[in-house]
């Protein structure tokens, strides 16, 4: 299997051409055009890049120019701001070599970001001046004159150009000339602060401010921005790589009303960590956001964000597969088919059901009765696992006729008890574990959105792999089985890539711990919960990141929320002094074929007592139980 | 001639299997995936010529359609072209053989030109009178209403390892075509086309030893007889020269990845404006990232160049100070500059940065990022 899972669809790497091509419109695009500074959270391949795109003049013309789309008017034009992960590295490493002046390592680190932000600024305003045909005299006049000002703003070096692309290639200098400043630092030891060019001492959001307003001055005459309020989104991508001095001053000016004109929308993962220096404004953040910016979550953590994932996955997986046969007239749901698991169930020969009753009326417990699947199916478990047995002689409920009661133990006992039963009956023989399944329990549309949990590029991974296994000319339905086959490979595909990630592992007393193992560990007691240990109806599927773990540990859970690895399922905090610690988490969806679990949310233990009990468990030597699928 | 005459160029495909040794050394292969789009260069061609208006009225190719005589390779090679040419609108194709589309090292004089000879109707040649010129007499001319074609086989004697090492063209050949060319309408455009380069052509980093020997004495001919423009493939680095008086392009590759690092060249194709002898050449580059696309950096070879300018460049940048001076902005761009002073869309890379270097230091006048990079170039008076 190759590595597109996670490659193929990155919308950095992605031309705006291409973002606005294959754009779905979706709620959280919607809440992230209002006009307010926003804060999108969400772990990596959720969309959040595309969606800051989405706000750039390029993408938005890109996109309207096509007929079929909804067109789309922004009240601001987004400036797309790109995170470059060097910039913290390379501030922490300035701040080990240069410890003897760490107001200079500030400087540099500031004159750095300070300089990419204007480049972000001068490439939006390359595309709306540049991308328009106009050869009239007055339009090169305000250009110019907007280029003369910038030049004075930015505090370029002259001559120059008065010109957007002089003024790029400029900065670009600016940024070798700062590297080569670090450079005979490095070995001089020596700073002369009086030395430093002026531009040193600028600050991003003055500059910014001033670029913006230099351009409604020379343009709000002119008549092809009549219906521009001239309004800036400054949209600053992956938060989180930032350096830390940069991650503070961004969610200080979420709080700001200094410039009205200039909003702020930040992407981040789920748990933004602020550790200091907040201004007191912002230090109960979460309870002001209706009055100064909106938290916007791209992950799905409740029924209303499975509900508006599902609709997107819908559309996407549409797109998809259409480019993918070349045809308008697709049925996805006749290429997967519906995620139909009593009929597999019935298709286990080794269970031996003979004459099932299927019953046609609609009563509350029609699936239930005497002689269907289901009743033969507790009656089957309750032969083969004691515990069960002994669960429902607690609930009086007869192993030989395990009918429910009434409409309350029907919801509350047999329907919660389905996905488990189902999962340990395929599991457990004579009250003994094994590692073979017979039917597949991943497949059908609504299976593989949600095994994708709120996330394109896994969607997108997924569909990918599973087009290849079909003819390019017959639109012909993928078996459960092959399907299941595939979304078990992604699952284990995922966790390889997860793991070879470059912090994925740390050192601790001569241990080396990693991501990898960590996954693994809760993968396993929650298997052991569901199928191993005795039955209970209410399993531990989820864990909460107590003070018992420590802050190594706690830095790699940051990482796997970052990588959609760890799923923030109680996600009431989106800035905090805590980081991960006092949150719950569960296993993405998409790990779960590999540890064969059923999608479902189950109750949560604190992660100190589930890593104990593992250990003393002797994990490893069951980890042969999850390679051996079909 | 009062119309514009469009060529096609796309030079050194070197298409061959992507699961030999040999696949990694190009980005075309037998068997490609469509998407991602960018990652084929054929799909990526079509996805350009979708979103701009790109047309011509020939399609020529140097040679070396395929990569060292893989046969897969020839026969995909050239429908790839067969397909481009349909994106273009072209009337014909036009081509050459290049040292790879020839079976010189199976030893077999016999065997040699086999897989060329009998790869299709129409190759490397429209009509089967000139494939017989062609292969009988090594050259043939194409005249028609618009423009001279000579098409010369620099490999027509590549029939084992031996005789390949030397690329040449013997006098009575030039002779031969001497004749011919005194039968033709010296004002119908003339174009050369051969897969070797006529003259020298080493750079910094290789050197050069397979030129066509005699090529300039063939050079002179076609220049008496007002050839205009002599277009060859072979070397990977894209160049436009004058020698002899005749313009000399060298294509470049479409798609081979051999020798560009070393000469700090991309793969690309070209599109020729002619009209009134005077060409523009405009050329895409290729990238499996942004595939076909035209360039924002003065590297390797301008998006826009030309020839057929015979003035001076000093006197084309007073001309461009006098236009700048008539503006009230003080400032433009090459194509308003253009459809008032059209010379310098015909001026070649080496007069575009002379030019601009006059315009800077004399004139405090910059075109940003640079003529090469076409009509969207601004000029403006420098800030100091």
């Amino acid at each position: 299997m190759d590595t597109n899972l996670y490659h193929s669809f990155n919308a950095r790497n992605l031309s705006l051409f291409e973002v606005a091509n294959s754009f779905i419109i979706n709620s959280q695009y919607r809440d992230l055009i209002s006009l307010n500074h926003s804060l999108l959270l969400g772990p990596r391949g959720c969309g959040k890049t595309t969606l800051l795109k989405m706000l750039t003049p390029q993408a938005i013309n890109l996109w309207n120019e096509n007929l079929n789309n909804e067109k789309i008017i922004l009240p601001f034009y987004g400036v797309y701001i790109p995170t470059d992960n060097q910039w913290k590295k390379q501030f922490n490493q300035l701040e080990k070599t240069l410890s003897f002046s760490p107001d200079f390592t500030m400087l540099i680190s500031k004159v750095i970001v300070n300089t990419n932000i204007i480049k972000s600024i001068v490439s939006t305003f390359y595309q709306l001046l540049e991308n328009s045909e106009r050869e009239d005299d007055f339009y090169f006049k305000y250009k110019k004159e907007l280029c003369i000002d910038l030049i004075e703003i930015f505090k370029l070096d002259k001559p120059i150009s008065p010109d957007l692309l002089a003024i790029e290639l400029s900065l670009r200098n600016r940024i070798s000339n700062v590297n080569e400043l670090i450079n005979k630092t490095l070995i001089t030891k020596t700073i002369n602060f009086g030395e430093l060019p002026d531009y040193f001492y600028s600050e991003f959001f003055d500059i910014s401010s001033n670029a913006f307003h230099s351009f409604k001055r020379h343009f709000s005459k002119d008549l092809f921005f009549k219906q521009s309020n001239f309004r800036w989104a400054l949209c600053f991508d992956e938060l989180e790589l930032a350096p830390e001095w940069l991650q503070e001053s961004l969610i200080n000016q979420l709080r700001s009303r200094n410039d009205q004109t200039i909003l702020f929308k930040l992407t981040s993962t789920p748990i933004v960590q602020i550790e200091k220096n907040l201004d007191e404004n912002t230090t109960n953040l979460e309870a002001s956001t209706l009055n100064d910016y909106g938290v916007i979550r791209a992950w799905t953590y409740d029924q209303s964000g499975f509900a508006k994932w599902n609709e997107f996955a819908d559309k996407f997986a549409f797109e998809r597969i259409k480019n993918f046969f070349d045809k308008s007239q697709i049925d996805t749901e006749k290429l997967f088919g519906k995620y139909d698991i009593d009929k597999v169930i019935k298709s286990d020969k080794s269970l031996n059901f003979n004459d099932l009753i299927d019953f046609e009326d609609n009563q509350w417990d029609a699936k239930y009765r005497k002689g269907t699947l289901m009743w033969n199916l507790i009656k089957h478990l309750a032969i083969h696992d004691k515990s069960f047995r002994g669960y429902l002689s607690l609930n009086n409920i007869s192993y030989h006729n395990p009918i429910p009661r009434d409409e309350n133990q029907m919801g509350k006992i047999f329907r919660k008890m389905k996905p488990i039963i189902i999962y340990r009956s395929q599991f457990i023989r004579n009250n003994k574990k094994r590692g073979r399944k017979n039917v597949p329990f991943y497949f059908g549309v609504n299976n593989i959105y949600e095994v994708c949990d709120g996330n394109p590029r896994f969607l997108s991974g997924l569909i990918d792999q599973l087009l290849k296994t079909t003819q390019l000319k017959n639109i012909e339905e993928i078996t459960p089985e092959k399907q299941s086959e595939v979304i078990y490979r992604i699952s284990e595909r995922y966790l390889e890539i997860i793991s070879s990630h470059p912090d994925a592992s740390y050192e601790n007393r001569g241990k080396i711990n990693n991501l990898e193992k960590l996954i693994k560990e809760i993968g396993m007691f929650f298997y052991d919960s569901l199928i191993t240990n005795d039955f209970t109806i209410n399993p531990i599927g989820s864990f909460i990141v107590d003070n018992g773990i420590d802050k190594n540990l706690a830095n790699l859970i940051n990482l796997g929320v970052r990588l959609g690895a760890f799923v923030y399922i109680d996600p009431k905090e989106a800035i905090s002094e805590n980081g991960v610690y006092e949150k719950a988490f569960r296993l993405s969806y998409l790990m779960h074929p590999y540890f064969k679990l059923p999608l479902r949310e189950y109750n949560s233990r604190n992660l100190s007592y589930i890593l104990r009990v593992i250990k003393k468990s002797n994990v490893f030597d069951d980890f042969n139980l999850f390679s051996e699928e079909q | 001639m009062g119309e514009i005459l469009k060529i096609a160029v796309i030079s050194d495909l070197h298409c061959t299997q992507r699961d030999i040794p040999r696949g990694k050394f190009t980005n075309l292969h037998t068997t490609m995936p469509s998407k991602p789009s960018n990652r084929n260069p054929i799909e990526a061609f079509r996805k350009l010529l979708e979103n701009e208006t790109i047309e011509a009225d020939i399609l020529l190719c140097p040679g070396d359609i395929t990569d060292q005589i893989n046969e897969q390779g020839f026969h995909t090679g050239w429908s790839y072209l067969e397909e481009m040419g349909k994106y273009l609108k072209v009337k014909n194709i036009y081509a050459t053989l290049g040292n790879h589309d020839v079976a010189s090292r199976l030893e077999k004089p016999n065997e040699a030109f086999k897989i060329a000879q009998s790869l299709k109707y129409n190759f490397p040649l429209p009509e089967s009178e000139q494939q017989i010129k062609f292969w009988g007499e090594n050259f043939t001319l194409i005249e028609t209403d618009e423009f001279r074609l000579l098409i010369y086989n620099t490999v027509h004697d590549h029939y084992n390892s031996e005789t390949s090492k030397k690329i040449n063209i013997d006098l009575a050949t030039i002779e031969k075509i001497d004749d011919l060319l005194k039968k033709t309408k010296p004002e119908k455009f003339g174009i050369a086309m051969t897969h070797h380069h006529p003259i020298n052509h080493c750079n910094s980093n290789l050197s050069d030893s397979d030129f066509i020997d005699k090529g300039d004495n063939l050079l002179k001919v076609l220049n008496r007889h007002s050839f205009k423009l002599f277009i060859h493939g072979h070397k990977h680095e894209p160049m436009l020269r004058v020698s002899n008086g005749i313009p000399i392009l060298s294509s470049g590759s479409f798609s081979c990845l051999e020798n560009l690092k070393e000469t700090e060249s991309e793969n690309l194709f070209h599109i020729i404006e002619i009209h009134e002898k005077k060409g523009i050449i405009k050329s895409w580059e290729y990238g499996p990232v942004n595939g076909w696309h035209q360039k924002q950096s003065n590297t390797s070879f301008p998006n826009l160049t030309g020839f057929g300018f015979f003035g001076t460049v000093e006197k084309l940048a007073s001309e461009i100070n006098s236009w700048l001076s008539k503006k009230a902005s003080s400032s433009g761009n090459l194509k308003m500059l253009c459809k008032d002073i059209p010379d310098i869309y015909h001026i070649n890379p080496e007069e575009q940065k002379k030019l601009e270097k006059i315009l800077k230091t004399e004139y405090s006048i910059e075109i940003t990022p640079g003529i090469f990079f076409g009509d969207r170039a601004t000029i403006n008076t420098i800030y100091e």
